[in-house]
């Protein structure tokens, strides 16, 4: 369902010299099938989520999800393809800080289709187990909490895929293992694609399938 | 859920702020209305304070001056015309064209209230406004025999505290204000219901009365030099409270009130002009003098005190500029999120001038309040120093105006940092957050 053909991504450095970040012959998903990626700090895993989202644009190469190859969407297109079909699940949460838990889900729904289903948003909060907590701010919210309604929110509008950055990095270690079942169970749950990027190797060892970026990444630097 | 609540919840998170820069807005706005709503309501009663009469005829000078002396009992009376001229309109040559025409003298007060020296027929000919007829909310209109009574205006009546039956003695007011001295006294027979004109602060009392008033006559011989133009006058006044002598003593008036036939407009038109080719007496039509003194005069001054207040309120909408831009540093990582979260960067756009807009209005809907409010509190003042009604609760339809021009200035000032968002890069601005 996801399939990446020789992506390549550079950023300008301010010696006006280029540095590139990606260079990915191939990559795939298959539809439900989880991943995780792994590899050190900086070597261009969140690069390639946001490429793989359409947040930034591939400097060459294709990106196809389904029978959808975004490379090709204008900036537009993107931002709704992204909004309809894939979640996002930030390594800080990004959670809308003047927004209930129950109003952030509403929001990426907003956002995606122009109307909220309420209804639903309460389901997967309190599938979240967060449905005492829906009125709550992120400010009310512990850590472990923020991350759960971070992962309702990336469901929201039912997403074939689901894209995770470091999830765990910022919850307590206390919290890493019940965020992480709660990634992989309501993807298996909802059949959606899973990649996941972590540095952490007690993460990436829950997973059957392992990615090591540097391995299939060309570009080999440090981003 | 709507952008409306997106951008109203930016505006909550960030209170303080925003609540300072609405309110600046607030303080332009209510001045905007002040000026509207004061420079309406003054045009208003004064061009409601003349109707009724179609002319004003009274001592040669300047018209204004015997406009707003005669109507609305600003500033000092120009001169007397002789009582022989105001028999003109009841029983001589003027007659043919005329409807009704009430004497008026002027000059007295009493606790400051203007004094005004009328004949009944001033509450039974004459009407004000849109032709509504003089009522009494006590008591009844004084009759010509009944010479020393008087009819009060609401307000007057009111402030002074005076009563049915009550009395009270007029002084002459003197150039600095003051009375110089007191008349007998007038007992109050009458007192008037509102009517939303000057006439509400003002003591009737009844001409002939008032004539039998210490030094508020003059000798016949006096009086006959000035019908046949001469310029002396002997202020020689003679008190006289015999009826049979009344008759041979000279009397003036001040100014009369006169109501031209409407089936006859040619006599009418005919009428000024005899009257202004004289040497005796002008006659004016208020409602032109006052149109011209607002075009010429107030115009201007409204002109003037509004553009500076449009200019409080640009300077208001660059605070809102300001305000949102300075934010948008801090926000710019909120927008990428909106932005990954699939809001286009029209969307994004959207929101914050929908902040600015939400910011303006409020802040207009506030100075709209602030303004009336402002007016509620000056009223008692203008009325009582001018004579001039003005109601908080007065609105003019150009504030209308201000609900899309608001809009329209939020637009353009919120474009900025609306552009700021739309340019927010999305990846740099989550990278970043990490």
């Amino acid at each position: 369902m996801l399939h990446l053909t020789d992506v390549r991504k550079s950023f300008t450095q301010p010696d006006g010299s280029e540095l590139p970040i990606l260079d990915i012959p191939e990559f795939h998903v298959a539809a439900g099938e989880q991943a995780v990626l792994v590899g050190r700090s900086g070597c261009g895993k969140t690069t390639l989520l946001h490429v793989i989202a359409g947040i930034s644009r591939a400097d060459a190469g294709k990106v196809r999800i389904d029978d959808w190859e975004i490379t090709l969407f204008s900036e537009a297109e993107c931002d709704r393809f992204r909004a309809q079909r894939i979640g996002y699940v930030f390594q800080t949460f990004n959670l809308l800080s003047g927004f209930s838990a129950l109003e952030n889900v509403l929001l990426a729904m907003r956002f995606a289709r122009g109307r909220a289903d309420k209804a639903r948003a309460r389901q997967l909060l309190k599938r979240v187990g967060l449905e005492h907590r829906m009125t709550h701010r992120p400010a009310m919210l512990s850590v472990g909490e923020q991350q759960r309604v971070a992962v309702a929110r990336a469901l929201a509008n039912g997403p074939k895929l689901l894209l995770a950055d470091e999830p765990t990095a910022n919850v307590d270690a206390g919290h890493q293992q019940q965020v992480l079942d709660l990634i992989r169970e309501t993807c298996r749950e909802e059949n959606v694609a899973l990649v996941l990027v972590t540095h952490g190797a007690e993460v990436a060892e829950q997973f059957e399938r392992i990615d090591h970026l540097e391995q299939f990444n060309r570009a080999g630097a440090v981003a | 859920m709507s952008l409306w609540k997106v951008a109203w919840r930016s505006i909550a998170q960030r209170a303080l702020s925003s609540a300072l820069t609405a309110f600046s807005m607030g303080l332009g706005i209510a001045l905007v209305v002040a000026v509207l709503v004061i420079h309406g309501v003054v045009h208003q009663s004064f061009e409601r304070g003349s109707q009724g009469y179609d002319l004003i005829v009274g001592a040669k000078g300047g018209q204004l001056q015997l406009v707003l002396n005669t109507v609305f009992y600003l500033g000092q009376p120009i001169e007397n015309i002789p009582y022989d001229f105001y028999e003109e309109f009841i029983v001589g040559r003027f007659e043919p064209a005329v409807e009704a025409a009430v004497p008026v003298c002027m000059g007295h007060a009493y606790k400051g209230a203007p004094v005004v020296a009328t004949v009944p027929e001033m509450f039974e000919k004459l009407t004000y406004l849109d032709g509504r007829e003089y009522a009494f909310a006590e008591g009844s209109n004084f009759e010509q025999h009944n010479f020393y009574a008087a009819v009060a205006g609401a307000t007057a009546a009111r402030k002074i505290g005076l009563k049915l039956g009550g009395t009270f003695q007029p002084g002459v007011v003197a150039p600095d204000g003051h009375a110089d001295h007191e008349d007998v006294p007038f007992e109050v027979v009458g007192i008037l219901e509102p009517t939303g004109t000057p006439n509400d602060n003002v003591l009737f009392i009844n001409m002939e009365g008032f004539f039998r008033c210490p030094a508020h006559a003059m000798e016949a011989s006096s009086a006959k030099q000035l019908l046949e133009g001469g310029n002396h006058r002997d202020e020689t006044h003679e008190h006289d409270a015999d009826d049979h002598h009344h008759d041979h003593i000279h009397k003036e008036v001040t100014a009369i009130l006169v109501c031209t036939r409407a089936d006859r407009p040619q006599l009418a038109m005919s009428l000024r002009e005899v009257i202004n080719e004289g040497q005796v007496a002008q006659a004016v039509q208020p409602t032109r003098v006052i149109a011209d003194f607002f075009q010429n005069v107030v115009g201007n001054l409204q002109l003037l005190l509004l553009m500076l207040a449009v200019l409080v309120v640009v300077v208001a909408g660059i605070g809102i500029m300001v305000s949102i831009y300075n934010s948008m540093s801090d926000r710019r990582h909120e927008i990428a999120v909106m932005r990954a979260l699939g809001a286009g960067r029209t969307t994004v756009m959207a929101i914050i001038l929908m902040e600015s807009i939400l910011l303006s209005l409020g802040g207009g809907l506030l100075g709209v309040v602030l303004g009336h409010g402002l007016i509620a509190a000056l009223s008692p003042t203008i009325v009582e120093q001018t004579g001039v009604m003005v109601s908080a609760l007065h609105f003019q339809w150009v504030e209308l105006v201000l609900i899309p021009g608001l809009i329209v200035l939020a637009t353009l000032v919120g474009y900025l940092p609306a552009a700021a968002a739309y340019r927010t890069d999305v990846a740099k601005s989550l990278t970043a957050a990490q």
